[in-house]
């Protein structure tokens, strides 16, 4: 089923290729360049999936994270923490901040179809 | 083209008997600024290349996707009949496995930009070294304290604690061309993850 995905990258070949498999899969795809960007988005329309990078200038991935676990309307909204970091204490960082789970780059196009289905259903 | 680097500013044949200590730690931080320089002028390089093939390999990216589109169109909808046999499957499955490897550039990216940053605190390193040096040199006596030679001293100390407790560790994990991996935590922290299939 169709959903509606901010992907949050300051990378923009990032954001491309997340567009170009979410929306191969039949995903609505708004693009945010940082956490700030991504937030202000997030704000103004309900994602039913948020995927965002962690480092980013202006505010990082876990930081989005929390705050939008802070807005009633992201409590229980999945959250895709995509990074290149795979360092444990990060990762419990994240996960502490709320998030549904932690990829590390290159995503495997495939995979994170199923994990979007995954974690959307 | 390649880019000059610089010339040698000291003969491959001087010898270091007969030169005092001060010459000789001269000499050193003159070749590390020297060779620090043309480091961080390689990366500014290789840093232009990616880019610029980065560039050329999303361009055809996007013009093989514009193609595939055409060819769906023309096959009448997304999902032409016979999908498995037609032309388009195969051309979308290979736009697939590239859009992994097209996320290599920003990997290497960030990997150009940390080394790039440990290559900046080298510099500076070797500026303060090479400040230190011309201040001890002109400084009346040893045994009298010396405000610039303090002032210099203070300055590499700075430095080198900062560059002390800087990480060495990588941002990036990969060496390899292979995926990253998942780990799913559930919604919120305490709560299990979806349920494997």
């Amino acid at each position: 089923m169709s959903k509606q995905v901010l992907t949050v990258d300051d990378s923009a070949a990032i954001r491309e290729m997340l567009a170009y498999v979410l929306k191969s899969a039949g995903h609505g795809v708004v693009e945010a360049e940082d956490g700030m960007d991504g937030l202000q988005k997030a704000l103004a329309k309900q994602f039913d999936l948020v995927i965002t990078d962690q480092s980013m200038p202006k505010m990082d991935g876990i930081t989005l994270v929390k705050a939008l676990r802070a807005l009633p309307q992201y409590k229980s909204t999945p959250i895709l923490l995509l990074t290149t970091e795979s360092a444990d204490a990060m990762k419990d960082e994240g996960r502490s901040a709320g998030a549904t789970g932690w990829l590390v780059k290159p995503f495997d196009p495939n995979k994170l179809l199923e994990v979007v289905e995954k974690v959307t259903r | 083209m390649r880019q000059p680097v610089g010339n040698a500013e000291h003969p491959a044949t001087a010898q270091p008997g007969g030169q005092d200590l001060p010459a000789l730690i001269a000499r050193a931080t003159c070749a590390l600024d020297r060779h620090c320089r043309a480091a961080r002028q390689e990366l500014n390089q290789t840093r232009q290349l990616l880019a610029e093939a980065s560039r050329m390999l999303l361009d055809a990216f996007r013009a093989a996707n514009a193609e595939l589109t055409a060819m769906r169109d023309a096959a009448g909808g997304d999902a032409p009949a016979g999908a498995a046999q037609h032309p388009a499957s195969g051309v979308s499955r290979r736009l697939f496995a590239a859009s992994q490897h097209l996320q290599f550039p920003d990997l290497v990216g960030q990997l150009l930009a940390t080394t790039e940053g440990r290559v900046d605190a080298l510099l500076q390193m070797s500026e303060k070294l090479q400040a230190l040096v011309r201040a001890s040199a002109t400084a009346a006596a040893p045994a009298s304290p010396d405000a610039d030679l303090e002032q210099r001293k203070h300055a590499l100390h700075v430095t080198l604690l900062a560059l002390e407790s800087s990480g060495v560790d990588s941002a990036v994990g990969q060496s390899d061309m292979q995926a990253g991996e998942v780990n799913l935590f559930g919604l919120r922290p305490g709560v299990a993850p979806p349920a494997e299939n």
